[in-house]
């Protein structure tokens, strides 16, 4: 029982952490966004309902999230294989730096792709001397959703590869090796013994991917400005300067934080079922 | 000889320790009571102003002079103007602000919440009776005109006017600030809004004729925060932005030739900028001082500048700025609008220019 006590003591400062600096801001959040004008209302919640343009972000922002999922877990899958199977310094060194993307803040990847893929980008001048095309239209696509995918998984395939790392390391090579003696074939002891091994791990990877791109928001706002339509931008138009709207800012963040946990939910649920 | 070497040493050190010298070194008052102000903002000891972001309209030049001058720093922040309404009203009980800057429809709803405190500056008689509060709860400062800015390195041929960057050789070329999160955005609504024959009861036209710039393509990106770095790297070949802007990247970034700045041949707006003193500020002499300092002539060359105009027209503008500025007779295609009017319709006309222009 004492112990008991001195474990809670230990944790009390993130509790207190958690408390105030994301329970307390979400009942804000959830408490404003009832409001309209200092009246109670659900209208906040109603204009996902009335604005196409909100119904073509959330769209839009799930489309985004999907594809990046998607193509995150597959090439992280690989590449995490590839980096538990080296060894010695490369190994160190890669694992050393997987993590930095991860620190980088939105606007540093935002500038780093203009770097890269912009009008004046390094890879777009290259290829436009290459090739003939036009750099103003080949660079074009970069400030679209089809552009923030490409951007996004700079970040996102670090965290799969981090996530997979571990499965990887922990997984019972035994198993392989007796299922092999007792005669599986290769795609047996993949399907009935390697994957339910590392499944837990890809699943919990891939709902990060989805949420991390879900609620991302400063390299969007840095690469594309506002004009892209995903739920995270169309909340920042309602928090500065001209449509300043704090309620509909608040519900729109409701909804997404909604729509991201029950969808990570019903895949985890859909998925889980398979081990 | 060597003398007059160590002697004019002396002396540039000697002006170096005095203009470092904060307290008690104003010589000549810009204005009567100056040092009396001054001595009591000293001991406020720091001066919180809102929204004067440092690389917009010249901001950073102010806070140098008035650091330089009176020895006190000012902390700012970058909210947006709508932003910096609401973090007032939130802080209205225990305000954090000294002074809030905003596009000027903001000034209005700033008293409107009661935010501000009616304060007169020097000169505040010269300002014009449209562009102040009559209590002076707000006050214009400085004004921007809506222009193209053109990188030639891009454009072989300068678009003329709105109706020319329809053209499909300005494909993905345009860019401009998103009318939702800008002021200088909802200032370009407006301003194709009497281009092509609309006004403020009507901002039809100018919606309609954003959807299809969008529509054909034109539209490489809407834009809010780093559009002047992104127009400096080579990424945009026309940006939509107010006049100090372009002359900054034209002449202070020094692209010089490869920048054109045109005023669209149908017509512009200016736009004035404005500020306030904040109700229950905690550094009452020290925002007085800053206000005061703002509107003198001196604070108001400082915005020219960075070829930002000033609201006083009687300010002499330093020589190395006024023969960059267009001709005016360019200008007189840039009108003045009702902005007080404006500021009542702002809302339904960004709703407006999100469903048209990004919704469909």
């Amino acid at each position: 029982m004492r112990r008991n006590i001195f474990l809670y003591l230990l944790l009390l400062p993130l509790f207190l952490v958690l408390l105030l600096f994301l329970a307390w801001p979400m009942v804000l959040v959830l408490w404003e966004s009832f409001f309209v004008e200092g009246k109670p209302s659900l209208s906040n919640y109603m204009s996902m309902f009335t604005s196409k343009l909100y119904r073509e972000s959330l769209r839009t922002s799930i489309t985004l999230s999907l594809t990046t999922t998607v193509i995150g877990t597959l090439c992280g899958i690989p590449l995490s294989y590839a980096l538990y199977r080296s060894g010695g310094r490369l190994k160190a060194l890669m694992l050393s730096i997987t993590p930095v993307p991860l620190t980088f803040s939105g606007l540093v990847v935002g500038f780093a792709f203009i770097i890269l893929l912009g009008a004046s980008g390094f890879i777009t001048l290259l290829l436009s001397k290459a090739f003939d095309i036009n750099p103003l239209e080949f660079s074009s696509f970069l400030f679209t959703w089809k552009g923030l995918v490409v951007a996004y998984l700079y970040f996102l395939i670090p965290r799969m590869i981090l996530t997979m790392i571990s499965a990887w390391s922990k997984a019972d090579w035994s198993l392989i090796e007796a299922a092999a003696s007792l005669g599986a074939s290769r795609w047996m002891t993949l399907h009935k013994v390697l994957l339910p091994m590392l499944w837990p791990a890809v699943l919990a990877g891939s709902s990060l991917l989805f949420a991390v791109s879900m609620g991302a928001f400063g390299t969007a706002f840095a690469l594309t400005g506002t004009g892209v339509k995903i739920l995270p931008l169309v909340i920042y138009t309602h928090v500065s300067e001209v449509s300043v709207d704090i309620g509909r800012a608040d519900a729109l963040a409701i909804i997404l934080a909604l729509v991201t946990t029950v969808l990570i939910l019903i895949y985890e649920r859909a998925f889980a079922a398979r081990r | 000889m060597r003398w007059v070497k160590v002697l004019a040493v002396i002396a540039v050190l000697f002006g170096a320790f005095c203009s470092a010298a904060p307290a008690g070194a104003i010589e000549q008052e810009l204005y009567p009571g100056e040092k009396e102000l001054h001595e009591a903002a000293l001991k406020e000891g720091a001066l919180y102003s809102y929204d004067t972001g440092p690389t917009w309209a010249n901001w950073q030049g102010l806070f140098d002079a008035f650091k330089q001058r009176y020895g006190i720093e000012v902390t700012w922040n970058d909210l947006g103007s709508g932003a910096t309404v609401v973090r007032l009203e939130k802080e209205n009980n225990n305000p954090q602000a000294d002074t809030a800057y905003y596009f000027m429809p903001f000034g209005a709803l700033a008293k409107e919440k009661g935010v501000t405190e009616g304060f007169k500056p020097v000169n505040f008689d010269k300002i014009p009776d449209l562009l102040k509060d009559p209590e002076g709860h707000w006050f214009s400062i400085h004004k921007g005109t809506v222009v193209f800015v053109v990188n030639k390195n891009y454009v072989k041929e300068t678009p003329k006017g709105w109706k020319d960057l329809l053209d499909p050789k300005y494909s993905k070329n345009v860019v401009y600030l998103d009318p939702r999160t800008a002021g200088i955005g909802y200032a370009i609504v407006i301003a194709t809004s009497y281009a092509m024959g609309g006004d403020l009861d009507n901002m039809d036209p100018g919606i309609d004729y954003l959807a299809q710039l969008q529509k054909v393509g034109n539209v490489r990106m809407i834009e809010k925060t780093t559009e002047y770095d992104k127009f400096i790297k080579g990424e945009i070949p026309i940006w939509i932005t107010y006049d100090w802007n372009a002359y900054r990247a034209k002449y202070i970034a020094g692209l010089g030739d490869a920048v054109d700045i045109v005023i669209p041949e149908e017509g512009t707006i200016t736009s004035p900028y404005a500020i306030s003193m904040v109700k229950g500020a905690p550094h009452p002499n020290a925002a007085k001082l800053w206000l005061n300092f703002i509107m003198s002539g001196e604070g108001q060359k400082i915005f020219a500048k960075g070829f930002v105009r000033p609201i006083l027209t009687d300010v002499e503008l330093p020589s190395e700025v006024v023969d960059k500025f267009l001709p005016a007779s360019d200008y007189e295609r840039a009108m003045d609008v009702d902005w007080v009017k404006a500021q009542q319709v702002q809302d339904k006309a960004a709703e407006l220019w999100g469903s048209k222009v990004l919704g469909d």
